[in-house]
């Protein structure tokens, strides 16, 4: 029904023309006038329902692509009140996010004196003894408090403080959990202002969205939380280790320093004993402190290689390319020098380039041919190779000479530290060079490993990479 | 020779270390001067000419043998008072110390210490490096001019 002439056309127009006075159709036509605006006002109100329902559900879909961007708390409560206030026209929000039992309520809030009330630090309130907190904790729906100065539930020392007038909260709901509430109000000169039923149903619909970002949000806060908690352990053991590392150092230290002086002392008394009573002292007592000066210089140089092995330790490798062709044949051109007289062949196949520690692979490497070295002293004419296995992936070089050999049944002590598989009459050293190679080769991740037998020479293989 | 003026300046604390030194010096007749200091303390009176050696005239010593670990004032603290003060800033010294350890080779050189001597265990050595320390800086060497010369 629009227009009163359609209205009219209802009516039997003759009928009614011919039986009233002039003032009764003016009366009549006066109500079906009024109908018509007043039907035309409820179809305004109702356009306008529609509307508003068009204007929140955008608000709510403008609200939910802001909040997908939220990484704070913060970053969620402002774009929610950027919405509450031009659908709702309050002009503060904020949130509780309540504890895992209920007992504490933390306090979130922008915009309006609230805001201010939170800004330095994020309050947490006890829930239990305060009604107005417990009743928010209770609720299954809106809470709402039409004038916080005449409600029997609100805390009046706050409400003076803060000066609240009409206070609104819904419950925050994940699933079946009550995580927090979400709140809009007024506050001081604001006066009152009652919801709607409309903006209340809109206000529970952001309830939801809210309450899915917050607790993204914590999720992402805890996760930062564990995050930083496991750099901080690994901060303190790494400082830990480099403590131990320290310690270590300044134990060498020591060792180097003050370790020798009391050995220098026994060498050189013996010697000064041997020189100066040479006449009073017999030839067994001449043996003993010659078994004391050998102990004493023996301990030295046994001092020497384990700060060297320890020194080794703890440096790191620095690895770069190395043509072990050359770094051999330097090693060789050493060991020929001191070697002088003696006649060795040396044999040197094509080697590989490497990347390694250059300075250490050349100390496993002048270990290893010394040891060829020393070991066939004995032979004549001594021969020694060194070169790159066949085939061999990782590449295998090899180390072989026709000495001495070793019993392969104790092949396993060959890298030990002090380990010796020769008497010190036969061959001098103080078992430290194997374990020196070994130490090499595993700080570089590869494996060293030997053949032999008595009198059958030795070959040493080692690889520089491949083994975790 | 002027008088107050030493050949060797011995800076030793171990009187064990001091007596084989000594013995040294003296059987291969390296030295006929030789002024000892216990410490850091006594070792930089005796070059400034103060504390018990204030009526000494002041004059170099050819060369300063240096321990390191010393009591009170250590080697290295010495060096650096050596080098600070241009009286004796350019006077040979020697580390002679136990230890080889990197930290103190450099920061020896670090000090402008012109030799650096690692004490051998072998006694037999020790006497040998002593030996050719002592025909290297008071024979050989050219020692630096004397600073209050005018």
């Amino acid at each position: 029904m629009t227009n009163g002439a359609s209205l009219l056309g209802h009516y039997s127009l003759g009928f009614v023309l011919s039986m009233m006075a002039v003032s009764s159709i003016v009366a009549i036509a006066a109500t079906i006038w009024w109908n018509a605006i007043s039907l035309r006002h409820m179809q305004a109100v109702q356009d306008q329902a529609l509307r508003i329902g068009q204007q929140q559900k955008e608000s709510l879909l403008r609200l939910a692509k802001q909040l997908e961007q939220a990484h704070t708390f913060r970053e969620v409560l402002s774009p929610t009140l950027a919405e509450i206030n031009p659908v709702m026209g309050y002009r503060t929000a904020w949130a509780y996010l309540f504890s895992e039992d209920g007992s504490t309520a933390t306090l979130l809030a922008v915009g309006g004196p609230l805001a201010d009330f939170v800004r330095e630090s994020l309050p947490v309130l006890t829930v239990r003894g305060d009604p107005f907190l417990e009743a928010i904790f209770a609720a299954t729906g809106p809470v709402i408090v039409e004038d916080a100065r005449l409600d029997p539930r609100t805390n009046k020392q706050i409400v003076e403080q803060l000066q609240n007038r009409t206070i609104i909260n819904v419950p925050l709901m994940l699933a079946d959990r009550r995580i927090g509430a979400l709140g809009t109000g007024t506050f001081g000169d604001e006066g009152i202002k009652r919801p709607t039923p409309d903006q209340l149903e809109y206000f529970s619909a952001m309830s939801t969205h809210v309450a899915a970002a917050l607790d993204r949000i914590k999720l992402l806060e805890e996760r930062a939380r564990v995050n930083a908690e496991l750099e901080r352990r690994v901060a303190a053991r790494t400082a830990q280790l480099e403590a131990a590392n320290k310690e270590l150092e300044a134990f060498s230290y020591s060792v180097s320093h003050d370790l020798r002086a009391p050995l220098r002392h026994i060498d050189a008394f013996s010697r000064i004993l041997l020189d100066e009573h040479a006449q009073t002292l017999d030839e067994s007592a001449k043996r003993y402190l010659s078994v004391i000066r050998g102990g004493a210089q023996n301990m030295g140089r046994m001092i020497d290689d384990l700060l060297q092995l320890s020194r080794l330790d703890r440096q790191d490798a620095d690895r770069r390319p190395t043509d072990l062709g050359t770094l051999v044949r330097d090693v060789v051109q050493e060991l020929q020098h001191d070697a002088g007289e003696r006649s060795i062949e040396w044999i040197i196949g094509p080697l590989p380039e490497v990347i390694c520690d250059t300075g250490l692979i050349k100390l496993a490497f002048s270990n290893l041919l010394s040891n060829a070295v020393k070991y066939t002293k004995y032979q004549p004419h001594a021969v020694i190779q060194v070169g790159a296995v066949d085939g061999s992936n990782p590449a295998a070089i090899f180390v072989r000479d026709n000495g001495a050999g070793f019993d392969p049944r104790y092949a396993d002590k060959l890298f030990g530290v002090f380990q010796r598989l020769h008497r010190k009459e036969e061959f001098e050293g103080t078992g430290v060079g194997l374990a020196t190679v070994h130490r090499v080769v595993r700080k570089h991740g590869g494996r060293i490993w030997a053949e032999s037998g008595v009198g059958k020479g030795a070959t040493f293989f080692l690889t520089l990479e491949g083994d975790t | 020779m002027a008088p107050g003026e030493v050949e060797i300046l011995l800076v030793e604390d171990d009187p064990n270390d001091l007596e084989l030194t000594l013995r040294t010096l003296r059987q291969h007749r390296i030295a006929n001067t030789v002024e000892i200091a216990r410490d850091g303390v006594e070792a930089l009176d005796f070059l400034f000419c103060r504390g018990k050696h204030a009526s000494r005239e002041f004059a170099n010593p050819r060369i300063v043998l240096l321990d390191l670990k010393l009591p009170k004032v250590d080697g290295l603290e010495v060096l650096k008072a050596i080098r600070n003060d241009p009286r004796t800033a350019m006077v040979p010294v020697t580390v002679l110390t136990s230890s080889k350890q990197q930290q103190d080779v450099i920061a020896s050189y670090k000090l402008h210490v012109n030799s650096y001597i690692q004490k051998p265990v072998n006694f037999d050595d020790f006497q040998e490096t002593v030996r050719q320390l002592g025909l290297y800086w008071l024979v050989v060497n050219e020692p630096p001019p004397d600073p209050l010369a005018p």
